[in-house]
């Protein structure tokens, strides 16, 4: 029993132990992001230091291409093949190469939208990506995405739509991305898609 | 483990067997009137042997445990008296006459019952979150917690009261719903709950096995009251502003029948805050038969009736707007302060026990009781029409000053000076609801666009339990308890006035219609003044817990051992089908159960009987109260996912010093709490919580799972006599209490249930760890001096200190979502910078506290009749100061963090309380 005195001392070192293990840290912990690796919002296109030829901006079917727009302080790519004359319009807007081994999520979103698509069978977005395009969109492998794209319906013209998020796992070194746009001059096919704010993260 | 304890014992027993028969035997007095005094408790510290005088004021013990022992008399009002003995088996004991001195600055309890009564703003909790367990105690330290740092929110160890038990006549006062004691439902009975008894930390107890914060034990015996009438009024600047009490004890009669009664009603038509109005009527009655000298019957009846108009937190643009007094839940009507939150408690207790002495050294209490009545908190609700709230974010400056352009992809700062100059001018001449706009509102529409409701909570709860108390031998005390609790606790929402406006339709306005109706068995119903509507349920619980404790005491060392085990039964059963939760809203859920055992220990050494060593430590698991385990409890009777029992270690050594000259204790203490979950509701803006519409903006409950509290310091509290008139004290607290690691959150968004959608969202982690624990300031420092003169009036002054007060943090805003654009499949904001993002998450520390306190009191004594007063003044200084705050969850990302940030002056920011200004506190009384 005599000895049971001891648990004092034991306790006295436990306590002044555990105080030093347990001496005020002041430092937290921040939340953990994945910071975004690349993005194109469009905005220089509004004082004119967009620099487009870093892209491919070609048309594969008739004369339309993709151009740039703006509304409201808000700048953003369009096609349209909307009094084009051509039955068939298919053009493309592939983004320069990014590499994606620094993004943390590995995820790509994006915004869409559209005014005056009546029939998406015929008048549709698509959205691909490529990991060997080197200039040509016809000689490299292209994967299709599927990603939320704009609401259909008058009621929905010119509101962007998020894609929600696309993943990246698969990819590594260099992706390029590429939004292909279908329709024509007839007009249930002649309506326009928007696209904004690409994000790689 | 059992083994051993058993051999142990039967050791112990045939030690102590051939011990001889002695007594330790005593008469006490009154030293002022010399008149014997009946039910003063003696006792030897550390065993189960105790005895109360007899009414010629004699006691006995027998068969004292020898060695070197410490003998208390305790009297409530009088003096605490110590000897300390050395008791052999030889020969009895006798004290000869012992005489108590009333305790003139026990009145300083009287004035203290305000500060316990302070909602912290919890509109969802019936309970208060205040201090745990303050009321007068003779510990200096606790003496200093309750008097001086109570006002600023000090909280023993950084506890919440949940983690303490109160007792009235042996049953716990701590509800199921959440854990924490009403302190309303004995408020203004100060006189007839002054016996009471203090344990600090897991040192054993006669009642239970308890939380790590200690427990507060009421004792409201017949017999027990002070005998004679009391009558007192006081006068005060705090929640009330006066109060008169009524208070007799009839003692013991020859045919041994004890009653005592006691009635108060406390008033004010503006409290200390704003608009705070306040009426409490509050009445007891206890009735003691004595059968024989073994048994005794007492019943104990308590029924306080509580009703206040509640005061709000503000933002500090309100409080430089409007001052620290402001409160924006009232307006005029007809010539008056009408509050729109109301708090009106009405919860009758009864309590009936039966005291059985089996033997000598054997007691068995066994006590039934039962609370029944409701808790109710108004507030006003709107279905269309706009926020009556005149602190509505879009009617202050700070809306316009924090005005951005969000086209662009970042957004820029522009404020409109014009109109938050306007919205000033606005706001300063309507910063109070404006209940005529609101009828005119209902009388055009024809219907309720605005309507007053209350939350309602009406309980049912049957309590009984056995205390068994034996010394079995001059070694060995046990101690066993079983109690069983049972509560039916109907919630509800009821349509108090309809402010003129006919009839309300019972739907949820901000839903599409197919799940707009709160019971799809009763769709459209037109509610009226006085129906229940929007939610209804009853939780059913059972909750069983037995004790059982050995105390163990060999002269210079005692020990302890204490063991708990305890069964929770849960259960939802909806009265209403709401149409997101057509499936688990109504009819009887499933049962939810919990087990849970603790294990307690600790032992004493003494030095001599003037220096002792304790040490003590306690673990044990706890079933989550009834609040934190339900995700919407009030429509659904889906549970917290992963719900799991919170556990708790607790752990203190102390030096307590008793010289003639010097009492004191210096200890400290460490506690840590794992796996505990916690439970809010707001209004959410800026969530990412992924659905196919464009809004992020909803009504959610926040549930923080997993969280850890480490809590440590060391506390020191000194009596110093300094001459025969002048007694110096001394207390301070020097802690740390934080988050020891990150938790989970989850939110519960109901809105989601539209879209086919779980409610539930996932946030993961929130990075809480190292950040400090919240409502209480972490350091405490109080110096005092007390003159009493021998012609019995008496002065004290004390200044205290109080620093390390931190707001309360909101653990949403430190999940990942914290970075992430709303919408953007997880992308972060592009305009991140940690530096920035790491000053918007940084805690903020509130101002330092520096409070002065006087108080003073006299009585007389004439033709055998007692008068006397007691006045304080608290905060002399009239310091302005914060007790605390909460981060508002709102604005739950960097971006909107920021934006809120821009002009300096924030819309969202933290909402403040604050404590009061200087207040006085007089009380005259009169016993015969």
């Amino acid at each position: 029993m005599k000895k049971l005195k001891y648990i004092f001392p034991v306790a006295v070192l436990t306590f002044a132990s555990i105080f030093t293990a347990c001496s005020p840290e002041d430092e937290q912990d921040l939340p953990t992001y994945s910071p975004t690796i690349y993005i194109e919002d469009f905005q220089k296109v509004i004082d004119g230091t967009f620099n487009e030829s870093l892209f491919t901006n070609v048309a594969e079917s008739g004369t339309k291409k993709w151009f740039s727009n703006s509304y409201q302080g808000n700048a953003y790519y369009e096609f349209s093949p909307f009094n084009s004359n051509e039955t068939l319009n298919v053009a493309w807007f592939v983004t320069p190469a990014i590499n994606v081994d620094t993004a943390v999520k590995k995820r790509l979103t994006f915004q869409t939208a559209q005014h005056h698509v009546v029939n998406v069978e015929k008048n549709f977005l698509e959205v691909l990506i490529s990991t060997d395009f080197t200039g040509d969109v016809n000689t490299a492998t292209w994967k299709s995405v599927t990603f939320t794209g704009p609401k259909i319906g008058s009621g929905f013209n010119y509101d962007f739509f998020n894609s929600g998020a696309v993943s990246l796992q698969e990819y590594s070194g260099n992706i390029y991305i590429a939004f292909k746009a279908t329709g024509g001059t007839a007009s249930a096919n002649a309506g326009a898609y928007m696209i904004d704010n690409i994000k790689v993260f | 483990m059992k083994k051993l304890l058993l051999s142990t014992l039967l050791v112990l027993f045939t030690v102590t067997a051939w011990a001889q028969s002695t007594a330790l035997r005593g008469v006490v007095v009154d030293a002022k009137t010399q008149q014997p005094l009946f039910n003063v408790t003696a006792n030897l510290s550390n065993t189960n042997l105790s005895a109360t005088t007899n009414q010629q004021g004699e006691f006995e013990i027998a068969n004292p445990t020898s060695g070197n022992q410490v003998l208390y008399i305790n009297f409530t009002g009088y003096v605490q008296k110590r000897f300390t003995l050395d008791i052999t088996t030889e020969a009895d004991i006798d004290l000869g006459t012992i005489y108590l001195e009333e305790d003139l600055t026990s009145e300083q309890q009287l004035s203290l019952i305000t500060l316990t009564e302070n909602d912290l703003g919890d509109d969802n909790s019936g309970s208060e979150t205040t201090s745990g367990l303050l009321q007068a105690s003779r510990d200096p330290f606790r003496q200093a917690a309750a008097f001086n740092w109570g006002q600023a929110r000090f909280r023993i160890r950084g506890l919440d009261n949940e983690y303490g038990n109160i007792f009235i006549n042996g049953i716990s006062m701590n509800k199921i719903f959440d854990g924490r004691p009403q302190f309303s439902n004995w408020g203004g009975l100060n006189d007839a709950t002054r016996n009471q008894e203090f344990i600090n930390g897991s040192i054993p107890n006669d009642y239970t096995f308890g939380g790590i914060l200690g427990i507060q034990a009421i004792n409201t015996r017949a017999s027990f009251m002070r005998t004679g009438t009391r009558v007192s009024l006081s006068g005060a600047n705090t929640n009330y502003s006066g109060r008169g009490m009524i208070t007799y004890g009839s003692g013991m009669n020859k045919n041994g029948w004890a009653y005592a009664g006691s009635a108060s009603y406390r008033m004010a038509k503006d409290g200390f805050f704003d608009g705070t109005d306040y009426d409490a009527k509050s009445f007891f009655l206890a009735v003691e038969k004595k059968i024989n000298s073994n048994h005794s019957l007492n019943l104990s009846a308590i029924y306080a009736q509580n009703s206040r108009g509640k005061n709000g937190p503000n933002t500090q643009e309100v409080v430089d707007l409007k001052g620290y007094k402001y409160n924006s839940y009232w307006g005029w009507q007809d010539g008056k302060k009408r509050n729109s939150r109301d708090k009106d408690v009405e919860e009758p207790i009864f309590i009936l026990s039966h005291y059985w002495d089996i033997s000598e050294k054997s007691t068995l209490n066994t006590n039934v009781s039962y609370q029944f009545g409701k808790i109710s908190n108004s507030r006003l609700e709107t279905n269309g029409a706009n926020n009556p709230d005149p602190t509505y974010y879009k009617n202050l400056p700070s809306y316009y000053l924090n005005f951005h352009n969000t086209d662009g992809s970042t957004p820029i700062w522009t404020p409109d000076f014009k109109n938050a100059e306007r919205n000033r001018e606005d706001f300063l001449a309507n910063s109070q609801i404006n209940w005529d706009r609101l009828y005119l509102q209902n009388a055009n529409k024809g219907y309720a666009v605005n309507a007053l409701y209350a939350d309602v909570m009406q309980d049912n709860q049957l309590t009984a339990n056995t205390l068994f108390n034996t010394q079995i031998s001059n070694v060995v005390g046990f101690n066993a308890g079983l109690t069983y609790r049972n509560l039916r606790s109907e919630s509800y929402q009821e349509m108090l006035d309809l402010l003129g406006g006919g009839y309300l339709i019972d739907n949820d306005t901000f839903l599409k219609e197919e799940f707009s109706a709160s019971d799809l068995n009763n769709p459209n119903r037109r509610i009226y003044e006085g129906d229940k509507y929007g939610y209804n349920y009853i939780m059913h619980a059972n909750v069983v817990d037995l004790f059982t404790q050995f105390q163990f005491n060999f002269g210079k060392f005692d020990f302890y051992l204490g063991q708990n085990a305890s069964y929770t039964e849960y259960q939802r059963e909806g009265l209403y089908k709401n149409a997101l939760y057509a499936d688990s809203s109504f009819g009887k859920g499933q049962k939810i159960s919990f087990e849970n055992y603790g294990l307690k220990g600790g032992a004493t050494y003494k030095l001599t009987g003037q220096h002792v060593f304790n040490f003590n430590a306690s673990y044990y698991t706890q079933a989550p109260s009834i609040r934190n385990s339900y995700s919407n409890v009030r429509i659904s009777d889906a549970t917290v996912n992963g719900l799991t029992d919170e556990k708790v270690f607790g752990s203190d050594i102390n030096y307590i010093i008793r010289t003639p000259k010097l009492k004191g204790r210096v200890g400290a203490y460490f506690n840590e709490i794992k796996d505990a979950t916690r439970t809010s509701f707001f209004y959410a803006d800026g969530i990412d919580i992924e659905m196919d519409d464009e809004t992020s903006s909803d009504f959610v409950a926040e549930i923080t799972r997993g969280i850890s509290k480490q809590s440590m310091g060391i506390e020191l509290g000194a009596e110093y006599q300094a001459t025969k008139t002048i007694k110096l004290t001394a207390a301070a607290n020097y802690g740390q209490a934080i988050y020891s690691d990150n938790a989970d959150v989850y939110l519960n968004v109901d809105g989601r249930r539209e879209n086919g959608l779980s409610p539930m969202v996932n946030y993961g982690t929130s990075y809480i760890k190292n950040y400090r624990v919240a409502g209480t300031p972490q350091q405490a420092y109080s110096l005092g001096i007390e003159y009493r003169d021998p012609n019995y009036w008496w002065i004290g002054a004390n200044a205290n200190f109080l620093t390390d007060i931190y707001l309360d943090i909101s653990p949403l805003l430190r999940t990942n979502n914290f970075f992430n654009e709303p919408g953007q499949g997880g992308a972060a904001f592009n305009d991140v910078d940690t530096n920035v993002a790491r000053n918007l998450l940084k805690q903020e520390k509130l101002d330092d506290i520096f409070l002065v306190n006087l108080q003073g009191g006299k009585s007389w004594r004439i033709n055998g009749k007692t008068f006397g007063f007691f006045a304080s003044v608290n905060n002399v200084l009239g310091l302005e100061y914060k007790t605390g705050g909460f981060e508002q969850a709102r604005n739950a990302n960097y971006r909107e963090l920021l934006m809120d940030h821009a002009s300096g002056s924030r819309t969202f920011g933290p909402k403040y309380f604050y404590g009061f200004g200087r207040t006085y506190f007089l009380n005259l009384y009169i016993n015969f």
